[in-house]
């Protein structure tokens, strides 16, 4: 178990590397889907099944399909290195850098409770959950993603 | 069971990693997907310490950002693909190009 995680582990890093290293939009885009079906598998290694169901068919199947299609219809455009929004990439770095050990000393430094035994997370006490202590804010995320699809349509109709 | 630390540093570490991708690039779609890593990075914080806690409240927080980056991502297509319409050329960045001076970003600051 220890073993899948590291092996997980250190794919995911080096994917999310891949992801703001490669050039070619469309070799970010497979790297980015090898990513996230890391990311669920350490889900699954922590018994969130349905969310690693979820990533997979939202993530992998949805997001990243879309951005293929994006970059299909628009043709793969090659970066160029001049532009970017920090000059020359080394205030990037630096800000990475900071924001690594920042969260690294917090999360040291942070004694946490003994692991609980409480509710299993099974897809049951999920759903449960989600449709009784959480109904509202679920009522808001779907009212969001009809504005959001009602905006999506009105963006990309062609006027005149 | 697992370490939660061991979790949350490797969120850490992909947040960090989709930060630098979204300062360095200059691409709309490139931005998209390394601010798409720190969504991820947030949802494996969030699960870890929802395992941690016993408490399936993290779980529902994933669930809801998952949704929500859904919803930006379709919206932020939508946005570059009116864009490129508007545009004469192919690709908006290139026309970008032609409009910025090409040694903009080698000035000295004028102050």
């Amino acid at each position: 178990m220890t073993v899948v995680f590291w092996v997980v582990a250190a794919l995911a890093a080096i994917t999310a590397v891949g992801v703001v290293t490669l050039k070619n939009p469309v070799h970010i885009a497979l790297t980015l889907v090898l990513n996230t079906t890391c990311l669920a598998l350490l889900y699954l290694s922590m018994s969130a099944e349905f969310l690693a169901v979820a990533q997979m068919l939202l993530y992998a199947g949805g997001i990243m399909v879309l951005f293929l299609f994006i970059i299909t219809l628009m043709g793969p455009e090659l970066e160029t290195g001049r532009g970017k929004l920090l000059g020359d990439g080394g205030v990037a770095i630096g800000l990475g850098i900071a924001a690594v050990l920042i969260i690294a000393a917090a999360v040291l430094r942070t004694t946490l409770p003994a692991p609980a035994l409480a509710t299993p997370a099974t897809v049951e006490a999920v759903g449960t959950t989600l449709f009784t202590a959480y109904l509202f804010p679920l009522e808001v995320v779907s009212a969001l993603l009809l504005a959001a699809t009602v905006g999506a349509v009105m963006l990309s109709r062609r006027t005149r | 069971m697992l370490p939660t630390n061991g979790y949350v540093l490797l969120s850490a570490f992909l947040f960090a990693v989709g930060l630098f991708g979204v300062l360095s690039r200059r691409t709309p779609l490139t931005l998209f997907m390394s601010a798409e890593l720190m969504f991820n990075a947030a949802n494996l914080a969030f699960i870890a310490y929802a395992r941690q806690w016993g408490n399936l409240s993290g779980q529902i927080i994933a669930l809801f950002v998952i949704t929500i980056a859904a919803a930006e991502v379709v919206v932020g297509l939508a946005l570059i693909v009116r864009l490129s319409q508007r545009t004469s050329v192919v690709s908006p960045l290139a026309e970008l190009d032609a409009i910025i001076p090409p040694d903009l970003y080698d000035r000295p600051a004028a102050d």
